[in-house]
């Protein structure tokens, strides 16, 4: 057993360490205050019980991804990507070992609907004291999230762990910020620019890091000639979870190296695949504004299609067309990958793509003069990693220490 | 010009509306290009139901305009800005505002008589001397206009019901008939609970006052105000032959009223239409829908035929109030979806 330390809490205890081996054959011990084994079982049983069982805070579309996040695989899977392969073996050698920082806040917006929530669980599976900020202007739904968590039956010992979380809701103004920021090892804030700016200017300890989820865009670029149906479903389906909303949403497709007509048709083959990929209904309010931005787009330029029963306004047009801030239209457009490229968002996180060979160089110089932070296939663009925005983020939730013969 | 202005709820002449509403439709392709590019492929089919919108929500991303030879564009009229922070926007011209006016005129006789009185305004007369547009509460005060003597505007400040001038309404009510108009909230918060003064009390039993007021009535709901609260709490202090009259109207159709009666129905005069329309497939619903509103009295910009936000039902039945005509029952705004994503929004 071995502890670490929190502030104002003293030690807690920690199980037997878990190793991780990088592909040079050296081992990380990595401590948690849980048996990883047990928890992960545990996660098992409660994704099992949760996955019917969509709280009213969320859609199908929404919880679908929160649960499949809570799989061992991917729980694992994640550690090792940060760690490497877990071994059960000592025929490694200990290069480190990771001990979780001790305490960890995290301001969250309830409309953060996706990441929010999961920074929240990957810190809870980090080990380390988690308080969670929620608010009071929207549905809570981190806060909805740790409410399903904590009631799973059967799975005592990962529930248990989130009845630990220190869950208050409060506004911007609220002294608690400055508490929590005074006594919090690691500040995760999702907000605006000047929402984080102000929780990381609070006092707090010398030795404490923090990490922004600030305003980011993402796009899809697309080969024309690697588009299929699966691709077109991707497409629809990424998209339609949060419209233009969401960070990981594409806010234009680009059909890079393609035609106008080739657009058209993309644009037709994408309405026929729509169905096949979103099931639901948008809300009556979502379907109006896809009428409103329809009858923008064509008054500036676009050419328009609905997807059917109004899910969104999937427009065509050069890059060169003024875009709207409609949150159900997708914009649709050809160019060079050059023109991409420079017409860029200089906020850029996450491009989608369809093409035939991702790993090629040209793209790695295309990106190189772009701000992406993540290259990922299309159907993976909502997919939160625990390397997040250019950040090594939940490998930071652990305090590393070196260990030399 | 309209030729169908005139008795509001008498039997409409279907063709003509149709047929008045088809030439505005090409007149607008072809003086406004935006509208033109939103319409295309458009061409009349001899049914009002296929008639092109504009959605509400256009008109707070964009100004329109229809040029065309004798339409002179005058003043903007914006609405004040709604839950979203962004106001509309309608280019008014002189053409179009004559017979909006006239509109006006004639349904709102139909519902007080045609007997002219002082109007008295709940707001601020600081919106008059505003150079290029005007307020949306100002142009419903304004639509009454043609049934009143003269006009007072009564709050000095129209954020704060409590300055409410009642000095004011004690002059203008001096001939014992006025017409008292306001916005639904604030028609209640600085009148029906307004501090009225007891020489003005007194004299106001005495008075017949019209009320009437346009607006939602989330403020009140909230409140927990019903109509019936309301109309009683503004009654109570007003004389014999006193009424109250809530229309419904959009600040994107100005001059095109609708009543509420008795029934509980809000009446269409005989030169308008309105279609309730499902909101995923847009085709015309006899269920609860997404309520589109015609008439054929704008010229100077597309706004002729506007898709609302607001919900209701088109029964087909006679209206047990007695009115011929068209009628809706208005059911309330589309519920608004949370917007959900990430930290930008």
């Amino acid at each position: 057993m071995a502890g670490y330390q929190r502030l104002n809490s003293g030690a807690v205890p920690m199980s037997e360490p878990v190793r991780f081996r990088s592909r040079d054959g050296h081992d990380t011990l990595v401590w948690f205050p849980f048996d990883l084994d047990r928890f992960l079982a545990d996660a098992a049983r409660a994704r099992n019980a949760l996955v019917r069982q969509v709280p009213p805070e969320f859609n199908r579309n929404e919880w679908a991804y929160l649960i499949t996040m809570l799989a061992p695989s991917h729980i694992l899977s994640s550690m090792e990507q940060i760690f490497g392969r877990r071994v059960d073996d000592a025929d490694g050698v200990v290069r480190w070992d990771a001990v979780p920082r001790g305490s960890v806040a995290i301001w969250a917006p309830g409309n953060v609907s996706l990441l929010a929530p999961l920074v929240m669980l990957a810190a809870v599976v980090s080990g380390n004291q988690v308080r969670l900020k929620g608010t009071s202007r929207a549905a809570d739904l981190s806060g909805a999230f740790l409410r399903a968590l904590r009631g799973t039956v059967g799975a005592e010992s990962f529930a248990t762990c989130f009845t630990s979380v220190e869950h208050a809701v409060f506004d911007r103004t609220d002294p608690r910020s400055a508490t929590w920021a005074a006594e919090s090892l690691v500040r995760v804030v999702f907000g605006s620019d000047a929402a984080a700016q102000a929780i990381h200017g609070m006092p707090h300890p010398l030795e404490s890091i923090g990490f922004s989820f600030t305003d980011r865009r993402s796009e899809a670029w697309i080969e024309f000639g690697a588009v299929d149906e699966a691709v077109l479903r991707d497409l629809a389906a990424v998209f339609a979870i949060y419209g233009q909303a969401g960070c990981t949403s594409p806010a234009r497709v680009v059909l890079i190296g393609a035609t106008r007509e080739e657009a058209l048709l993309f644009r037709s083959r994408l309405v026929d695949a729509w169905p096949t990929a979103v099931r639901e209904d948008v809300e009556m309010h979502t379907a109006s504004q896809v009428t409103r931005a329809s009858q923008w787009a064509q008054a500036s330029g676009w050419d328009v299609q609905s997807a059917p029963r109004h899910a969104a306004a999937l427009a065509v047009g050069p890059l060169s067309l003024p875009r709207h801030e409609a949150n159900h239209a997708l914009w649709i457009s050809w160019a060079s990958l050059d023109e991409a490229v420079t017409t860029a968002p200089t906020n850029l996180q996450t491009i989608g793509h369809a093409v035939h060979d991702p790993l090629d160089t040209g793209w790695q110089r295309a990106l190189m003069r772009t701000s992406v932070r993540r290259w990922v296939p299309l159907r993976q663009m909502h997919h939160f990693g625990w390397n997040w925005d250019g950040e090594d983020w939940w490998r930071q939730l652990f305090r590393i220490r070196e260990w030399r013969s | 010009m309209s030729a169908m202005l005139g008795e509001p709820y008498a039997t409409r002449d279907d063709a003509r509306l149709l047929a008045e509403l088809e030439a505005l439709t090409l007149h607008h392709q072809a003086g406004c290009p935006p509208f033109a590019r939103i319409t295309a492929g458009w061409r009349p089919s001899g049914r009002l139901e296929d008639v092109p919108f504009l959605h509400v929500g256009i008109f707070k991303d964009m100004l329109l305009q229809t040029h065309a030879t004798g339409i002179r564009h005058q003043r903007r009229l914006a609405s004040s800005a709604t839950t979203s922070g962004v106001s509309s926007s309608v280019a008014l011209d002189e053409h179009s505002s004559a017979l909006q006016s006239a509109s006006a005129r004639h349904v709102l006789a139909a519902w007080l008589g045609n007997e002219r009185a002082p109007l008295v305004v709940l707001d601020s007369a600081r919106a008059l001397r505003e150079r290029g547009a005007v307020s949306a509460r100002l142009a419903a005060a304004l639509s009454l206009r043609p049934l009143a003597t003269d006009l007072t505007f009564v709050l000095p400040d129209a954020g704060d019901p409590s300055g409410l001038d009642w000095d004011a309404v004690r002059l203008a009510s001096a001939g014992g008939v006025i017409t008292v108009y306001g916005f639904t909230w604030i028609l209640w918060s600085a009148w029906a609970r307004g501090a009225m003064p007891d020489i003005v009390r007194d004299q106001l039993r005495n008075v017949t006052i019209r009320f009437v007021h346009s607006g939602g009535w989330k403020k009140l709901e909230s409140a927990k105000v019903d109509r019936a609260t309301f109309d009683r709490a503004l009654l109570d202090a007003a004389g014999p032959g006193s009424h109250v009259l809530d229309y419904y109207g959009l600040v994107e159709q100005v001059g095109m009223i609708f009543p509420l009666c008795e029934a509980g129905r809000r009446h269409v005069p005989r030169w308008g239409e309105v279609i309730a329309r499902n909101p995923w497939t847009l085709k015309p619903t006899d269920q609860l829908g997404q309520l589109q509103l015609l008439n054929p009295l704008a010229w100077g910009a597309p706004y002729h035929s506007v898709l609302t936000e607001d919900m209701g039902t088109v029964p087909m039945d006679p209206c047990p109030c007695g009115r011929v005509g068209r009628t809706f029952i208005l059911d309330g705004r589309i519920p608004k979806a949370e917007l959900r994503g990430c930290a930008n929004v």
